[in-house]
């Protein structure tokens, strides 16, 4: 017999489906154990202070309140660098002029981190609603833009050609043709999009805003709160964690995390 | 030189038709990587009479698809005339049908919508081009096959399936580009057979470019050999066809002159491939 597969054991630690957890759940005994003891809890706080403080949020209303208008902010936000950053890739990808008059601005503006964005933001709107959304807006739009535009430049110019011979005009080929085509690379640049629009708009609300997640966090650490900055991370991350969830199983892969283009 | 007396043999007879196509010293060279330019052709002259089916031949890479691509008016020649029809060639040519190597379906359309994409782009009403698709799939054997997705047919069948796409618009002239290459032996010579009988059932034109020297002389009326790159043409020869019941059918004649073709074109390919 030669079924190597046999050979293994069982028993692997591998195999064991709880691998995973047990460490995060050894990772969170450490540190509640540790804290006090180890390090203080002064700067890390403990796990049974954040889930306390976790229920506090949720009971007195706070964490909805901050948690909507951020959702808010990235829904905003998204749906315009969605349908911006793919309209812009169709006509930016569709024609060599636009591609060589835009082009080169656009990865001009994709070069620079969106970060730095933020101050600008609040000198020309003020502090307000506008910043987080203009935030999500702009991180949303060049995942969006530069996804949808590879897929759009990667339809293959025999194909092109061929339906060209047809008597396809410009708008025929982008709207038959390299949008369909492209749809695979549209889906990618929606989920990272909603990922990035999300994280702008918590950036926007850090620098430039009186509510949302990102000033829940600010307002924490400002007043030396170390376990209202894990609770405000632990929020963001979960939040972070459904979106790529929930994207990933809606366009039918295994996991939502994406590839950076 | 020999290469003078071929071309007289293209200039048309008094009372033949009118060519439908005329390449009329045609040159084009590729902007190529630093400053030195790639010239595909070089003073090609050629024309087709309605209804013949031509093949061209020549080493690979040798500027006979660039040949191709002129004719569809995808590209323009940097010097010389081309007339299609009479007229010159502006755009892209919407006379004629462009079959390559790469079947260049819509992945996401089933056959049926694949096939009426033509008459989708001139306008033709919903019922009418889907009528017209379904009445061509059956010419080209693939009834039934309506809702398939391209991707659930064999090579063989996506091959019909583009033909049957070309076909639906009514060209008088059909591009063919090496549109057997990437089909196994047994395949190609089925869909040599299907081309034959479709392109005498709708009374084609035809230009094929081919590698393949016996498909060449089992399609052909007339065979054009290049030269290596820049394409020149170096020579033209009649096949007679009259009597050949099938592309299988050989005779002595094809047997020499596939030998006379051949010893041309390894000489090219030496020449070309010589430090």
């Amino acid at each position: 017999m030669t079924d190597l597969t046999a050979t293994e054991s069982p028993f692997r630690l591998g195999r064991l489906p709880i691998a995973g957890p047990a460490f995060a759940a050894g990772l969170l005994g450490l540190w509640q154990f540790g804290a006090g003891r180890l390090f203080s809890p002064y700067f890390l706080s403990r796990p049974s202070d954040v889930v306390r403080q976790l229920v506090d949020w949720v009971a007195t209303g706070y964490l909805w309140d901050h948690l909507a208008a951020t959702l808010v902010s990235t829904g905003v936000g998204f749906a315009g660098a969605a349908i911006g950053g793919l309209a812009v890739a169709l006509l930016v990808g569709s024609s060599r002029l636009l591609d060589r008059i835009f082009g080169p601005l656009l990865y001009l503006a994709y070069s620079l981190p969106k970060v730095v964005l933020a101050p600008a933001l609040i000198l020309w709107f003020g502090v307000g609603w506008a910043p987080p959304v203009l935030m999500a807006f702009v991180t949303g739009f060049f995942m969006m833009f530069f996804n949808s535009y590879a897929g759009i430049r990667n339809v293959s110019p025999s194909l092109l050609n061929s339906v060209r011979i047809m008597g396809a005009g410009p708008v025929t080929l982008a709207l038959k043709i390299r949008l369909p085509a492209a749809l695979p690379f549209i889906a990618t640049g929606l989920q990272q999009g909603l990922v990035y629009a999300f994280h702008g708009t918590i950036v926007g609300e850090m620098t430039a805003s009186n509510l949302g997640m990102g000033y829940v966090l600010v307002l924490a650490a400002e007043n030396m709160d170390a376990t209202g900055v894990v609770a405000a991370l632990t929020v963001i991350g979960a939040i972070t964690f459904i979106l790529l969830r929930l994207i990933g199983r809606a366009l039918g892969q295994s996991d939502g995390a994406g590839v950076s283009p | 030189m020999s290469r003078i007396a071929t071309l007289e043999k293209l200039v048309p007879q008094p009372d033949a038709p009118p060519p439908i196509l005329r390449i009329e010293s045609a040159g084009k060279s590729f902007p190529g990587s630093g400053r030195q330019a790639t010239e595909a052709l070089r003073d090609v002259s050629l024309s087709v009479a309605p209804g013949e089916f031509v093949s061209l031949i020549g080493p690979s890479g040798c500027g006979k698809t660039t040949l191709l691509n002129i004719t569809a008016g995808l590209i323009r020649p940097d010097v010389g005339q081309v007339l299609f029809d009479g007229a010159p060639i502006t755009g892209p040519n919407r006379k004629v049908g462009y079959l390559t190597q790469d079947d260049a379906l819509l992945p996401w359309r089933s056959v049926l919508a694949n096939v009426a994409l033509p008459l989708e782009i001139k306008g033709v009403a919903r019922a009418e081009r889907l009528e017209r698709a379904r009445d061509i799939l059956q010419r080209v054997g693939l009834a039934g096959f309506e809702k398939h997705q391209p991707s659930q047919l064999s090579g063989g069948m996506r091959k019909r399936v583009s033909l049957a796409r070309t076909l639906v618009y009514n060209p008088a002239f059909l591009l063919l580009d090496e549109p057997f290459g990437a089909l196994d032996a047994q395949t190609r010579v089925v869909m040599q057979r299907e081309l034959r009988q479709v392109v005498s059932a709708f009374g084609l034109t035809v230009m094929l470019v081919t590698h393949d020297l016996n498909e060449a002389i089992a399609l052909s009326d007339r065979i054009l050999l290049f030269s290596r790159r820049p394409a020149r043409l170096i020579e033209a020869v009649s096949v007679p066809q009259a009597g050949r019941s099938d592309v299988t059918d050989r005779t002595r004649a094809d047997d020499a002159l596939y030998r006379r073709l051949w010893d041309r074109l390894a000489g090219e390919i030496d020449a070309g491939t010589a430090p």
